[in-house]
C-alpha cells in the first residue's frame, strides 16, 4: 500500500475515555469500563460509547443532524460471544435475539444516535487498529464545521486471549476507546491524517505517540514517545488521540508522556496487525 | 464538481456470476432461492435462501465471494497492473470470517478446558481481514477500509469512494461488498421472527419476512476524466448518495420512515436533482412487515402522489445483508443498460399499509436516473443516486 497524507481542519471540542489508559485522563474526562453482562438491553461497547459521548457534550451542544462515526475492530464481542456460544451449545435451538442484535459492528454507533437523538450520517469503520483514522477520514469528508461524535471502542474476550495465545503472545488483551467531540470553536485541531504502510508512517519533526498493536509490535521510529505500559487493544489509538488532546489542551500534565513541557503539536500514529499504518497531527487551535 | 463514474461491475449471487446472467435473472424475474446446501443446520429444509453456486474451500466463503466479484469488476474496468498500484479498496460486510469462526468455536467449545483458537481463523475473523485478502489477490495497493453498518454496509463503501476519490486520496476506488450465509445470521434473523419460511414477497399484504443470501458485488470508481485519459467505458455515473439514522429503535425503522426519507433527499440534494428527475426507485423492499411499510411510507412523503417507478428484487438475490447496497446498484446499472425496470417477484396482492403500488412484473423503460435503497439495523439508512452512462 502506498502512502498519502490529507491536509484537514478539524476541531475538537472535547474527549472522553474508557480503560486502558483512562487513569492518565483527569476525572471528568474519565469513564469506568462496565463489567460484562450487564446490561439487559443494548451492547456493552454501545452502553459505554453512550456514557463517553454524555462526558464529551454540553447540554443543548448536539442538534439532530449530529452524525456518529465510530471505528471498532472486532465490535460487540460480549454479545457476539454470548450469542454464537449459546447457539452452539443449544444446537442452534433456541437463538438470543437480544443479543444477535447488539452483535453487529454498528450497534455501538446507533446506540449513541439513538440515546442523544443524532440523525446525521452513522458510519461504523472495521478497519483493524487503524479504524479510528478512518472514522476521522469520514469525519473530515462531511465536514462544514458540522458536530460530530468520532471515536473508537474494544473490548476484551475470552476469544481474543485465546487468538493472543494462538499467536504466541502471552499478554492480556486490554480494552477501552475514546470519543471526541468535533466542533468548532476547538482548542485542539487535527491537522493531518496520513494512511498507509510505511512511509506514510514516519514522523517529519516533533514528539509522536507510537501506540502497540495486539501482536506486541511497536511503530516507534526514533524520537517517539512508545505508548508503554498499556495493554494493546485495538482502539487505543482513539485512547492515544484523546490523551494527546488533553495534553495539548493543558488538561493533561506533558509529563504523562515523559515531556517536559506542553507541547504545540503531536503526532499520533498506528499500525495495525495487517500492515495498515496511520498517523494523525494535533495541533492547538492557533498555535 | 467533477463527475465520478462507474467503469468497471463485477458480481457473483444466487442469480448467477458475472454481469449477463444477472442481467437475465432480473429481466426474467427469476427467484435465486433454494433450500440451504453450504452446512447441515436444523433450519435447512425449513427457511429458503439464495445460496450462491461456488464451491466451499479453504477461503473464507466472504472472500471467496468477494474475489469472484472483484477479478470481474477489474477486468471489467480494465484497470490492469498498474493502475491498480495506486487504487483503493472499500469494502462493506457484516459478517467477515463469521462463518469460518463460528466452526472454530464449536470446536473449541467441544474441546473443553486448555483449548484454543487455530490461529489461522483468528487472522480470518475481523471484518478487516477480508478487505486484506482481496486487497492482497488482487494487487489493490492504495488505501483501503471496511465499513459493517449492517445491510447498508456495501452501500456506504460507495459512498465512501466516491468521497476518497473527491477528496483526492486515490485516483480509482473500487467499492462494494460481500457476505456469505452464516449460521449467526441465519439464526438471529429467525429469532427476531423476521425470516419467511416460504420465502420472501416484498411488499405483499401476506409478506411474512425476508429470504437470506450471500453474495459480492464490486464497482470501479473513478472522475471521468481519468476514465477518459485511460480508454476506460464508463457503464453508470454515481450521482448522489446520502445516509442518515433513525435513532429510534435497535432493529426496527422508524415507523414512518424518516431516516429512509432523509437519505433519499441527501442523495437527491447532493445529486442536484428533484424527486421528479428520478425515473426509477430500487427498493430495499425486504419482506418483512416493518421495513416495506416504513419505506412504502417514506416514498409516498419524498415523492407525494408522484411516486416513480419501485420494485424490490430481493427475491432474486436473497437479503445479502452487507452486499445488498452494491449488489442492487448493480441491478440498477444494469436496468438503465439494458433498457428495463425489473419487478418484484413475489408481490402478489400489494399491502395497502405500504401506501405505494411496486412494480410487479418486469419492464420495458428508458430510465436514466434511479435511486438504490439500503437500510441496516440501528436505523442505518443509505441511499445512491445513480445515472445511466449516456445521460449527461
Amino acid at each position: 500500500m502506498r502512502g498519502c497524507t490529507l491536509p484537514v481542519d478539524l476541531g475538537i471540542r472535547a474527549y472522553a475515555i474508557a480503560g486502558s489508559g483512562s487513569d492518565r485522563a483527569p476525572a471528568p474526562r474519565c469513564e469506568p469500563m462496565p463489567p460484562p453482562g450487564t446490561r439487559r438491553s443494548g451492547s456493552r461497547l454501545g452502553g459505554l460509547a453512550t456514557a463517553l459521548a454524555r462526558r464529551c457534550v454540553a447540554a443543548g451542544e448536539l442538534g439532530p443532524e449530529t452524525g456518529v462515526l465510530v471505528g471498532t475492530g472486532l465490535g460487540c464481542l460480549t454479545e457476539t460471544q454470548a450469542f454464537v456460544e449459546h447457539m452452539v451449545r443449544a444446537a442452534e435451538a433456541t437463538p438470543k435475539p437480544r443479543a444477535f442484535a447488539a452483535s453487529v459492528h454498528n450497534a455501538i454507533a446507533s446506540e449513541v444516535a439513538r440515546e442523544l437523538g443524532c440523525r446525521g450520517e452513522c458510519q461504523t469503520a472495521v478497519q483493524g487498529e487503524v479504524s479510528f483514522a478512518h472514522a476521522l477520514l469520514a469525519a473530515h469528508w462531511i465536514g462544514g464545521g458540522a458536530r460530530l461524535l468520532v471515536g473508537a471502542l474494544d473490548e476484551a474476550s475470552p476469544y481474543v486471549a485465546h487468538a493472543l495465545r494462538s499467536c504466541g503472545s502471552h499478554e492480556e488483551p486490554g480494552e477501552g476507546g475514546a470519543l471526541l467531540l468535533l466542533g468548532d470553536p476547538a482548542p485542539v485541531r487535527v491537522t493531518e491524517i496520513a494512511l498507509g504502510r510505511a512511509a506514510a508512517a514516519t514522523v517529519p519533526n516533533g514528539f509522536e505517540i507510537a501506540v502497540p498493536d495486539l501482536a506486541g509490535g511497536l511503530a516507534a521510529p526514533a524520537g517517539a514517545i512508545p505508548f508503554a505500559g498499556l495493554p494493546p487493544h485495538m482502539s487505543l489509538f482513539a485512547t492515544a488521540s484523546a490523551l494527546a488532546t488533553g495534553v495539548l489542551a493543558g488538561e493533561i500534565p506533558a509529563s504523562a508522556l515523559g515531556l517536559d513541557a506542553t507541547p504545540s503539536a503531536l503526532w499520533v500514529s498506528c499500525r495495525g496487525r495487517l500492515g495498515d499504518r496511520a498517523r494523525i497531527r494535533l495541533e492547538v487551535s492557533g498555535g | 464538481m467533477q463527475e465520478v463514474v462507474i467503469t468497471g461491475i463485477g458480481i457473483v449471487s444466487a442469480a448467477g456470476h458475472g454481469i449477463e446472467a444477472t442481467a437475465r435473472a432480473l429481466r426474467d424475474g427469476r427467484s435465486g432461492l433454494g433450500p440451504l446446501r453450504g452446512f447441515e443446520s436444523p433450519r435447512n429444509g425449513h427457511l429458503p435462501v439464495a445460496e450462491v453456486d461456488l464451491p466451499r474451500d479453504s477461503v473464507p466463503r466472504t472472500v471467496a465471494l468477494g474475489l469472484a466479484a472483484l477479478r470481474q469488476a477489474l477486468d471489467d474496468a480494465a484497470l490492469h497492473s498498474d493502475a491498480r498500484r495506486d487504487a483503493g479498496l472499500v469494502v462493506g460486510t457484516c459478517v467477515g470470517g463469521m462463518a469460518e469462526s463460528e466452526n472454530a468455536v464449536a470446536a473449541l467449545l467441544a474441546a473443553g478446558e486448555g483449548a484454543t483458537l487455530d490461529d489461522a481463523v483468528w487472522g480470518r475473523h475481523e471484518c478487516a481481514a477480508t478487505t486484506d485478502a482481496l486487497a492482497r489477490a488482487c494487487d489493490l495497493e492504495g488505501p483501503r477500509s471496511t465499513f459493517s453498518t449492517a445491510c447498508s454496509s456495501s452501500a456506504q463503501a460507495i459512498a465512501a469512494a466516491d468521497r476518497w476519490i473527491r477528496g483526492g486520496l486515490a485516483p480509482v476506488v473500487v467499492a462494494g461488498g460481500t457476505d456469505a450465509l452464516c449460521r449467526l445470521t441465519l439464526n438471529g434473523f429467525a429469532s427476531l421472527l423476521n425470516v419467511s419460511p416460504h420465502g420472501c414477497t416484498p411488499f405483499d399484504a401476506r409478506r411474512a419476512g425476508m429470504s437470506l443470501g450471500e453474495g459480492a458485488a464490486f464497482l470501479v470508481l473513478e472522475h471521468r476524466d481519468h476514465a477518459e485519459r485511460r480508454g476506460a467505458t464508463v457503464r453508470a455515473r454515481l450521482l448522489g448518495h446520502g445516509n442518515r439514522c433513525d435513532a429510534h429503535h435497535p432493529t426496527a425503522p422508524h415507523p414512518d420512515g424518516e431516516g429512509a426519507r432523509a437519505a433519499m433527499s441527501a442523495a437527491l440534494a447532493m445529486a442536484g436533482l428533484a424527486p421528479s428527475d428520478i425515473d426509477y426507485v430500487n427498493a430495499h423492499g425486504t419482506g418483512t412487515t416493518d421495513n416495506d411499510r416504513a419505506e412504502g411510507r417514506a416514498l409516498q412523503h419524498l415523492f407525494g402522489d408522484a411516486v416513480p417507478p419501485v420494485s424490490s428484487t430481493k427475491r432474486v438475490f436473497g437479503h445479502t445483508l452487507g452486499a445488498a447496497g452494491a449488489i442492487e446498484a448493480v441491478a440498477c446499472i444494469l436496468a438503465m443498460r439494458d433498457g428495463f425496470l425489473p419487478g418484484t417477484p413475489g408481490l402478489v396482492d400489494p399491502d395497502p399499509e405500504c401506501a405505494i403500488l411496486p412494480l410487479r412484473e418486469t419492464r420495458s423503460d428508458d430510465a436514466r436516473v434511479v435511486l438504490s435503497n439500503s437500510f441496516g439495523f440501528g436505523g442505518n439508512n443509505s441511499c445512491l443516486c445513480l445515472g445511466r452512462a449516456d445521460s449527461r
